[in-house]
């Protein structure tokens, strides 16, 4: 129940918020140039959707999850957990609030993407697109967001430009992918999934048994 | 009496550093208790560990019989202001004070926008209400968190300096609300603030706080009495009068300090001493005393006092 009222405020916020408008715009600049770089170039589109559908809803994750950092720098969390409200509810309601849009946005570009190819999405790119990515895109923003809460505000400065680099350089080897044979095939969906679910696990096992002191003490 | 905060022996530690040494101390229903102590004092901590964000080394913090970590229904009764105003500026004042609300468990929408309605006209942001609190001012803000603590009409309050930030209007609002809670409703307060004189007028006992360690407590009038020494101050019938009476009382063994302030000297003696015998040195030397009265000490001094000797 207090789940439901974390994830309707967290939609509200995420709505209203500017850093998604930013991030959407990178992802369709960073489309345009791609389409236009590649308009010669035989692409596979099932790679387009193994590779390039996570990548997009990762960075778009990224860019939103400066709120968990804003929200302990502006010491809202500790409010917060002054409340009912548990810490896995506080984390699972901006999973969610961040996973949504960043998995609309993912998707509607790589579709996007791939009809401006002229190729159609098959069962298992719809299934991929539908089920494993949103997974893919809820881990990575769990596991940034559980990371964000134990780090200090200077390792969290760090951690960005970690996850910033990261990114471009895994952006960088799919793109130089796109024209390789697929490897998108029910088994490797499937790896796909089963790594994300686990990696969610842990994170989600990690964030129940978080003390409220380590949040604390890290702020300032 | 029943304590609604209890706090005893307690101790914690950050990385073996030793931050807070023994304290105690307890608040009965329907008190506002003042936590006050300089910078680093460990009034943040202690609020931190009651509030159950931080874990004791040792010790008992208890709020309403438990341990608000490990209990949500306890947390449920509590409403806090801490340093950040735990708001969410994309959101409208309206929208805050819904979630919280519904957070604290209000389900009926009429009950919750009635309640809204209440606090934001009790804070003087009713008008307000469709503003996004990102664009408030900082004593807006303040306003607000006031409002968000009470949304759920709680048991206990606890405010860390719930006036910083706030114009002399908005001190006065929340004096006179947590005076009306405490006393109206029995809400147990406990209260920070670097403000003494507001802590005077709002509190009906006080901690001190130095250096992790309690070194005084109890009702305002008795720290003021028990550990400040009598100021006394003598009228003359000119100023030569009095510069010549500072002079001779510099000079009498239970006077610790003197000064003139043009006719009349301000005169500070020693504890066991009494404003008569003063007097009476006075007169027999020959000066003429018009006046001679008690100075009230305030509790700003006091705490001056026993910080500069903690």
């Amino acid at each position: 129940m207090l789940l439901r009222v974390v994830v309707w405020r967290e939609f509200r916020e995420t709505l209203r918020d500017r850093s998604l408008l930013s991030s959407v715009f990178s992802v369709f600049a960073f489309l345009g140039m791609l389409s236009a770089t590649i308009a010669k170039i035989p692409i596979s589109a099932e790679s387009i959707v193994f590779h390039m559908a996570p990548c997009l809803g990762i960075i778009v994750g990224f860019g939103l999850s400066v709120r968990f950092v804003r929200e302990k720098q502006e010491r809202t969390v500790e409010t917060l957990l002054c409340t009912p409200l548990t810490l896995r509810e506080l984390w699972l309601g901006k999973v969610v609030s961040l996973t949504v849009p960043s998995h609309i946005v993912s998707v509607a570009s790589t579709l996007a993407l791939i009809s401006l190819r002229g190729y159609t999405v098959n069962a298992l790119m719809a299934v991929y697109l539908a089920m494993v990515v949103p997974v893919v895109i809820a881990s990575a923003t769990g596991l940034l967001g559980f990371l964000y809460y134990i780090l200090g505000m200077r390792q969290m400065r760090t951690l960005n430009y970690i996850v910033f680099f990261t990114l471009f350089a895994t952006l960088y080897l799919v793109v130089g992918r796109l024209t390789s044979p697929t490897i998108l095939t029910w088994c490797s969906a499937s790896i796909v999934l089963a790594l994300s679910l686990v990696i969610f696990g842990i994170t989600y096992y990690q964030i129940t048994h978080l003390s409220r002191e380590r949040i604390v003490t890290t702020i300032s | 009496m029943e304590w609604v905060i209890e706090v005893e022996g307690l101790v914690k530690e950050f990385n073996g550093r030793r931050v807070l040494h023994d304290v105690t101390f307890h608040v009965g229903r329907g008190e506002v208790f003042g936590l006050l102590g300089p910078n680093g004092a460990g009034k943040t901590t202690t609020i931190r560990i009651l509030l159950g964000l931080l874990e004791l080394t040792s010790g008992k913090a208890l709020v309403l019989g438990g341990r608000l970590s490990e209990n949500r229904k306890l947390r449920s009764r509590v409403g806090v202001v801490l340093e950040g105003d735990g708001l969410f500026p994309q959101l409208t004042a309206y929208e805050n004070l819904e979630f919280y609300a519904r957070v604290y468990g209000l389900k009926s929408t009429v009950e919750r926008g009635k309640r809204i309605r209440e606090v934001l006209e009790l804070v003087g942001l009713y008008e307000a209400r469709d503003v996004r609190v990102g664009y408030f001012s900082r004593g807006m803000r303040r306003r607000l968190a006031l409002a968000r603590a009470l949304i759920h009409s709680p048991d206990v309050l606890f405010l860390d300096e719930p006036t910083l930030g706030l114009d002399v209007e908005g001190q006065a609002l929340v004096r006179g609300l947590v005076t009306k809670l405490s006393r109206e409703e029995g809400v147990t307060v406990l209260y920070t603030s670097h403000d003494l004189d507001e802590v005077e007028r709002v509190c009906s006992r006080v901690a001190l706080l130095v250096g992790g360690r309690i070194v005084a407590s109890g009702t305002v009038e008795s720290l003021v009495s028990e550990f400040s020494k009598p100021l006394v101050e003598v009228y003359f019938t000119s100023i030569g009068e009095a510069l010549k009476a500072t002079k001779y009382v510099r000079g009498l063994n239970y006077v610790v300090e003197c000064w003139c302030n043009g006719k009349s000297a301000t005169i500070l003696v020693d504890g066991n001493s009494d404003i008569p015998k003063l007097v009476d040195d006075l007169v027999r030397s020959g000066f003429k005393v018009i006046e001679a009265r008690r100075v009230k000490r305030r509790l700003e001094e006091v705490y001056l006092e026993l910080v500069r000797k903690s």
